[in-house]
């Protein structure tokens, strides 16, 4: 890959790592797994740990468990190193955590909504059935300091214009099909609920809302990843709706960072938003990636449903981990499109030279 | 409130069902042209059953999809070019990847109303590459209003910037589309539309409420021009619409001249409600099946009413042409001994 | 005992489950390797209550226990059959290949199974499960008729026989049944449709063929089909013509057959399901039968 890349990458994480202060050294020696490795939070917390390694003496081992590794060791070469364990595992499945496992991050769950549209069973076993094997996999490991189940917002936001808090419960009809993944997510916080009780172990919830960053797909069925993709093959930026529902952006690196600081630092049975502080709609991102590119694509409005104006504006309340863990972003929402941007555009050309 | 309507065109998609996938070169560049000075938004082109389904199956095509999208294309200079795309008919690479390169800019992916997850790589293959997507129920009335709700809510899921729902066999009451548009505009945040067929003199009426129930497209073909009954009547439509105070940027006069264009060279019988597509009507069989029921139903001399109404209670569904000779033996009573 | 074919199923979904009970029913057959990913699948579950040996470690469990394998059934994904192949060719062994992934050569037992036994050929493709069924009519056709410009298959099946792997690959499978109808009737295009049927109760399997021949014998045509049926009969029960060869329009064959399954794992609908199995347990029996041959 791509040296450069992997500079940006590299630049990413330490400024990230840069306004936690004090997470470096929490981090020393410690041994982590992710479960559900392979995907974007993995790989960015894998970069943190090879970093925190070769800089900082950071002695972290840390186990990446995925349903197929091959690929992920082909596009990472990098991060193919004696500190980085590979192995491949279908969560569905009851498995073990390495023995001296001291963070557990479950980070497997299926957040794609085409998944959820075609195989919710499948959702449903991986994001329920998955977290409880990994509980009990880490309810017999002998040194486990914490377990990170990264949640959803979706767990809790319903139709809103405000930032989502921790404290949401939220109102579920759970007897329609479309909400099934939100209550998957409600009941793998309640089994999380249930091991800390019974089991025993120290048990933290991260409530993730959107990510952006290098590691994520264009092709991944976000909004904001279609606008990417499209400015990308220069093609009309398409927008369902009138493009004003609302989200926040949070970088891949501040991302895993805020993970990590929450897995070590954070009080046991709280839960954390992690996600982007500045709520931005659809329509203003899209005006900030025609900002970015030479070639100014045009930007479509498709139309919405004339439904009654509801509102599924989707971004955090972050003032708990604020206070509390001191989280702090590096990237506000220009640089982490304009960051996104230089890899996928560099990514590209790196596929096709 | 939203007072646009997208005014879809399938004459010449649904026409051709009409005239057992038979219209010429001709018809294709004459009608385009025609539809393009009216300034309607969207032209739907091709083989009755969509891209790919040139078949025994369900018809033959007289030209290829190739002809047909390149003629169309040829002559349509602001309309939008579509096409109906069913999976399980047609692929990706073979079909949708051509119609990309010919210049369709719109692409409307059609599941039967109960299997909307097939539909799923065929929407992001189109979203993928630009193109504007819908998805399309097809043989609504199968389904609850909730469970329509629910297959159009994963086609949303899959990328699709709206969902049509389609009364194929011309089976609905005014009250039944209310019912199942509502259900719709409720779970989707996408635009919701209606497709109309004639059967119970509906069309019209249908469309209306479909509006009223806050669909923003509705599907019509010139005189009504299509499957069985035919269709909503576009440039009555087109009127409808204005006189009501909704805007569908469709030249009144022009789509009249239009459709008169369409009556003289390219439709060779009008549609109208005849006996038989009465009972297809209520029993609710695909409007598609007609011209090959009466064939078989002349040929084997049963009675074409009662092959619909066989063919409704076991819920044929689109492409299962291969039914009808199969019911229309078994009422003759024909044991040739080897049907078992 | 020792001399039943050892087979080892990898994927234990619908077809690895249903495979695995025809596997143990067969006097030539013995599974030795029940292999998945998931524990908690219903299949393993299935699989445990058989005694039947289980692994959750995939294509690594066939590695370590290769010693005990002769034949793996692949049951997984055509993407999946990609990655598992090279490693099952590097330990020697037979791929019986359920999936449209098109590695190996086509087998339709009713026509070429013999062939494919005695070629040494060891990545055996089962097509699909519209090719099982409408393939060897076609080359029952293709037997009086070698000049067929163009056949169709439309088959249809249950919708609750179409899980979400069936739905997401409709274009595998009419691709690779196209290729099949091409190669073992010689016709000129194919074309393959699918298409699913909600009626509840839910419908059993059905395929029409249609051939597009000049002149066409219907009465060598019909001898040929039938010779066919019972050659099909001989591994799929359930397979029965509902409209035998009929000649609509002069110039075009159509037939329609009916698949009802045994009901082993799956409900009797699923016919669809069950052909390709029974083919595929078919095709492993010649080989056991062959090997058998060879070392008597």
């Amino acid at each position: 890959m791509n040296i450069n890349v992997n500079k940006q990458i590299e630049e990413d994480c330490l400024s990230s790592l840069k306004l936690q202060i004090g997470l470096v050294e929490q981090l020393k020696g410690q041994s982590i797994t992710v479960i559900g490795g392979t995907g974007f939070i993995g790989t960015w917390i894998a970069e943190l740990v090879a970093i925190i390694n070769d800089t900082f003496d950071g002695n972290i081992t840390l186990e990446l468990l995925g349903r197929s590794t091959s690929l992920w060791a082909s596009k990472h070469p990098h991060l193919c190193r004696d500190d980085i364990i590979l192995r491949v595992q279908d969560v569905r499945s009851p498995f073990s955590i390495r023995e001296d496992t001291t963070l557990v991050i479950y980070a497997a769950a299926i957040a794609d909504p085409s998944i959820h549209a075609s195989d919710p069973y499948k959702v449903y076993q991986t994001n329920v059935g998955g977290i409880e094997n990994a509980l009990h996999a880490a309810s017999r490991l002998p040194r486990i300091a914490r377990f990170l189940n990264i949640s959803s917002g979706l767990a809790v936001a319903g139709s809103t214009t405000e930032a989502i808090s921790e404290r949401n419960i939220g109102i579920l009809d759970y007897t329609r099909i479309q909400n099934m993944y939100a209550q998957s997510r409600r009941t793998a916080e309640s089994l999380a609920c249930i091991f800390a009780a019974q089991f025993r172990i120290p048990v933290i919830t991260a409530r993730a809302f959107t990510f952006i960053g290098p590691y994520q797909s264009v092709d991944a069925p976000w909004a904001i990843n279609n606008f990417i993709r499209d400015t990308i093959n220069g093609n009309d930026i398409r927008i369902r709706g009138d493009g004003s529902t609302r989200r926040s952006y949070l970088y891949g690196s501040d991302a895993a960072v805020w993970l990590l600081k929450i897995a070590v630092a954070g009080k046991n049975g709280d839960i954390y938003n992690v996600g982007g502080e500045e709520a931005i709609s659809h329509s203003e991102v899209a005006h900030a990636l025609v900002k970015l590119c030479k070639k100014k694509p045009d930007i479509v409005f498709t139309g919405k449903s004339a439904s009654v104006d509801r509102k599924y504006d989707f971004f955090p309340d972050l003032s708990y981990g604020k206070s509390s863990l001191n989280l702090k972003q590096a990237f506000n929402m220009k640089l982490s499109l304009e960051r996104s941007m230089l890899w996928h555009s560099k990514n590209i050309l790196s596929q096709k030279g | 409130m939203n007072k646009k309507i997208l005014i879809s065109d399938p004459t010449l998609r649904d026409g051709n069902h009409a005239v057992r996938h038979q219209l010429r070169k001709n018809d294709f560049s004459t009608y385009c042209k025609a539809a393009d000075a009216a300034g309607v938004p969207m032209v739907e082109v091709g083989h009755g059953n969509g891209l790919g389904a040139s078949s025994m199956l369900v018809g033959e095509c007289s030209l290829s999809d190739e002809i047909i999208l390149s003629t169309a294309r040829e002559n349509l200079q602001h309309s939008k070019l579509a096409v109906h795309a069913i999976p399980g008919f047609c692929t990706i690479e073979r079909h949708m990847a051509m119609a990309l390169d010919l210049g369709v800019d719109v692409f409307r992916i059609a599941a039967h109303c109960t299997e909307a997850d097939i539909t799923d790589r065929h929407i992001a293959f189109a979203r993928k590459h630009g193109k504007e997507v819908y998805g399309v129920l097809m043989m609504s009335h199968m389904a609850s209003p909730d469970h329509l709700a629910d297959e159009a809510f994963k086609m949303q899921g899959y990328g699709a910037e709206g969902v049509v729902i389609m009364d194929s066999s011309g089976h609905y009451l005014p009250f039944d589309v209310s019912e199942r548009i509502s259900a719709l505009v409720e779970m989707l945040s996408i635009p919701v539309g209606f497709h109309a067929h004639n059967n119970l003199g509906m069309g019209i009426a249908n469309s209306v409420a479909a509006v009223q129930a806050g669909a923003t497209i509705i599907d019509g073909s010139a005189r009504g021009f299509g499957a069985g009954s035919g269709n909503a009547q576009l440039e009555v439509l087109v009127a409808v619409f204005e006189k009501m105070g909704y805007e569908t940027g469709i030249d009144l006069y022009k789509i009249l001249d239009a459709a008169d264009i369409a009556e003289k060279e390219i439709i060779p019988s009008l549609p109208y409600i005849s006996s038989t597509s009465i009972v297809s009507g209520l029993s609710g069989v695909f409007s598609g099946f007609i011209k090959e029921v009466n064939s078989i139903s002349a040929e084997h001399g049963v009675d074409a009413r009662d092959i619909f109404t066989e063919l409704g209670s076991r819920n044929a569904v689109a492409g299962q042409e291969s039914l009808i000779l199969e019911v229309a033996l078994a009422l003759k009573g024909d044991s040739s001994g080897e049907a078992r | 005992m020792s001399n039943k074919l050892r087979c080892a199923i990898l994927g234990t979904g619908n077809i690895g489950t249903d495979l695995l009970i025809k596997v143990m029913r067969s006097d030539l057959l013995e599974c030795t390797l029940f292999a998945g990913r998931n524990f908690r699948s219903e299949g393993m579950q299935k699989a445990i209550a058989l005694g039947v040996n289980i692994s959750d470690k995939g294509i690594n469990a066939i590695v370590d226990k290769a010693d005990v394998i002769d034949v793996v059934f692949d049951a997984t994904s055509a993407a999946a059959h990609i990655e598992h192949w090279p490693v099952i060719e590097g330990l020697g062994k037979i791929a019986i290949d359920m999936t449209p992934a098109k590695l190996g050569s086509f087998c339709v037992p009713a026509i070429n199974s013999q062939e494919i036994c005695g070629s040494g050929v060891r990545n055996i493709n089962m097509i699909t499960c519209g090719g099982q069924a409408s393939v060897p009519i076609a080359a029952a056709i293709a037997e009086v008729h070698n000049n067929i410009e163009y056949i169709e298959i439309a088959s249809s099946i249950a919708s609750r026989s179409a899980g979400p792997a069936t739905r997401a690959n409709l274009d595998e499978y009419i691709e690779t049944t196209e290729d099949a109808l091409i190669k073992f009737s010689g016709a000129e295009k194919a074309k393959a449709i699918l298409i699913l049927n909600p009626a509840n109760p839910p419908v059993d399997m059905q395929t029409t063929v249609y051939a597009k021949i000049k002149n066409p014998d219907i009465v060598k045509i019909n001898a040929a089909v039938n010779a066919m049926m019972l050659k099909i009969n001989n591994y799929v029960a359930g397979y029965a013509l509902l409209v035998p060869p009929t000649v609509i329009n002069d110039d075009i064959v159509m037939i329609t057959i009916k698949v009802l399954g045994v009901g082993d794992y799956l409900p009797r609908y699923a016919g669809n399901l069950d052909i390709i199995n029974c083919a595929a347990v078919g095709v492993a029996e010649d080989i056991a039968t062959n090997v058998l041959e060879l070392m008597s």
